[in-house]
């Protein structure tokens, strides 16, 4: 178990966490703590509890036993606090939303009685939009947009809305190489900018360049620090079972057949 | 009439009083419902709507058994019976289809019981059923002018919570977004426009108004707002149309309505086709 840290500088502090759901244990003695201005890739198997996880870090699922912290708050304190980024299949695509519309709901609370943005509004949704390359987009619909444009539109949603820590579900999902670099350049300014990023991810082949830490899930936490040191072939037989060994020296561009190849 | 020329068709019938308030009533459910239909289609909850008009029929047959103007005995059963379809919805694990459906056939059901064993009610069950623009008093139309305004008003000023929980209710609860509250509004604003759409659609065809016009704007407007207000222009277009038959043919409103409803659906789809060809 890592240690436990009541350091201010930790963002999110993870103590034995569990969660149930049901009578099925999805997330066992978790315990994890990542510091501010980190960005973390989230990986394991489908089923793994990265969903859960971030369900739990957004106060949306009630933890069974241990804690978890959220700048030293209960997750369900934290409201607003945290900027989520959805996976397309969650958003109700029959609403044709433009990126204005989409960041304006950052700055919608529930005391928002104002249907039409006010000048204020305008200008903080703009520089949100600016902050993520997509300002010339402010009125185009997000349903036309490619995929890693989409998720930088709600990226600057999150902006908008002044959360520090950012979650992305499976934010690489049926986006290009080339906009998952774009994303990722957006990502790392942010982080430089003293936001904590955790982003859940398949693609372990480029993991330790990307990302600062990497949390290894399944239903526990099978590891957590540097992806080049942490993913060993133990982590990956927890993580992927049998299957593991095509994840093999895959940092090192060999994609883990036998003869090397 | 034989006699009339042009627009004397269009204005002459206003030189009646209940055509006055026929009209007042027409515009108001013409434009209520559209709103509420753009995002009612968007969201699946047209089931919903017809299940809220047909589930309110027992307590309009109580308000006529206790004497009562049948709109103020159905406005509180509608608000609450939307609040109680939002709970099932939520809470119950047999599936929202199958809660409106249960809850839906057995108060019209219900109603009807009631009709046969209270038969000296004064109740024209096809009005009921059909709508009967033509008969709405004075005290209806206030009704329904403040049922109108507060439709109106509640979902200009939450719009973008409106917005945010149909497009994206995970993200909304994340961002503080008290779902629960604004969509247990939203269903009771959409009890509110029903029950005022009653007399004049009937139960039968509210869903028409509710969906029909909203559809066709969606057809043709890409912008969620522009879609709303084009969809209660159609709307108002097909309430009209509905008082107008029902005043020069005498047909029932709620089917005249139901179908200027459908021809203008119509009418937008074979012009958008006709234009995408073209291009």
């Amino acid at each position: 178990m890592l240690q436990k840290t009541s350091n201010d500088n930790c963002q999110i502090v993870s103590d034995g966490c569990c969660v149930e759901l049901g009578n099925e244990v999805i997330l066992d003695d978790v315990s994890f703590s990542i510091k501010k201005g980190t960005l973390v890739g989230v990986v394991g198997p489908n089923g793994g509890g990265k969903t859960t996880l971030f369900n739990t870090i957004l106060g949306l699922v009630s933890i069974t036993h241990g804690s978890i912290k959220i700048k030293g708050l209960d997750p369900k304190q934290t409201s607003g606090m945290i900027g989520y980024v959805p996976q397309k299949e969650e958003l109700n695509w029959n609403f044709p939303v433009t990126a204005k519309e989409v960041v304006q709901m950052g700055i919608t609370n529930n005391n928002s009685l104002r249907p039409i943005p006010s000048k204020k509004d305008h200008q903080i949704i703009e520089e949100s939009l600016s902050k993520v390359d997509l300002l010339d987009r402010i009125n185009d619909r997000v349903e036309n947009m490619s995929g890693g444009q989409r998720q930088r539109v709600f990226l600057a949603r999150t902006l908008a809305q002044g959360a520090e820590i950012l979650l992305l579900d499976e934010a690489f999902s049926g986006v290009d190489i080339g906009s998952q670099e774009k994303l990722l350049d957006v990502l790392k300014k942010l982080k430089n900018d003293g936001n904590t990023v955790l982003m859940a991810t398949h693609d372990l082949n480029t993991i330790g360049e990307r990302f600062d830490e990497v949390l290894c899930l399944n239903r526990h936490c099978c590891a957590f620090g540097d992806p080049k040191q942490v993913l060993t072939k133990d982590v990956l037989a927890e993580l992927y079972g049998s299957h593991s060994s095509m994840f093999e020296n895959h940092s090192l561009g060999n994609h883990g057949h036998n003869d090397g190849i | 009439m034989g006699t009339m020329m042009g627009f004397e068709y269009i204005y002459e019938p206003f030189s009646y009083a209940f055509m006055i308030r026929s009209l007042i009533v027409a515009v108001s459910v013409g434009l209520m419902l559209p709103l509420l239909g753009s995002y009612v289609i968007n969201r699946n909850l047209g089931f919903m709507g017809d299940a809220i008009a047909h589930a309110s029929l027992p307590a309009l047959v109580f308000g006529l058994l206790i004497g009562v103007n049948i709109l103020i005995a159905a406005i509180p059963a509608a608000i609450l019976l939307a609040l109680l379809l939002g709970y099932l919805i939520n809470k119950s694990n047999i599936g929202e289809d199958t809660a409106i459906g249960i809850i839906f056939s057995s108060f019209f059901a219900l109603g009807f019981i009631l009709l046969s064993i209270f038969k000296n009610i004064a109740l024209n069950v096809e009005d009921l059923l059909f709508g009967q623009i033509l008969g709405v008093s004075s005290f209806d139309v206030s009704i329904t002018l403040i049922l109108t305004t507060i439709v109106i008003i509640t979902s200009f000023i939450l719009y973008k919570q409106f917005l945010f929980i149909s497009f994206d209710p995970k993200g909304a609860k994340v961002a503080g977004i008290k779902v629960n509250l604004f969509n247990n509004i939203f269903l009771v604003l959409l009890s509110l426009a029903i029950i005022a759409a009653l007399q004049s659609v009937g139960i039968i065809l509210v869903l028409s108004m509710l969906i029909t016009p909203a559809a066709a704007a969606k057809l043709i407007i890409k912008s969620f707002p522009n879609t709303i207000i084009t969809g209660a222009i159609f709307g108002i277009t097909a309430s009209m149309s509905g008082l107008y038959l029902s005043y020069y043919l005498d047909f029932p409103s709620g089917p005249s309505m139901a179908l200027t409803a459908t021809l203008i659906f119509i009418i937008v789809w074979i012009l958008k086709r006709t234009i995408s060809y073209a291009n």
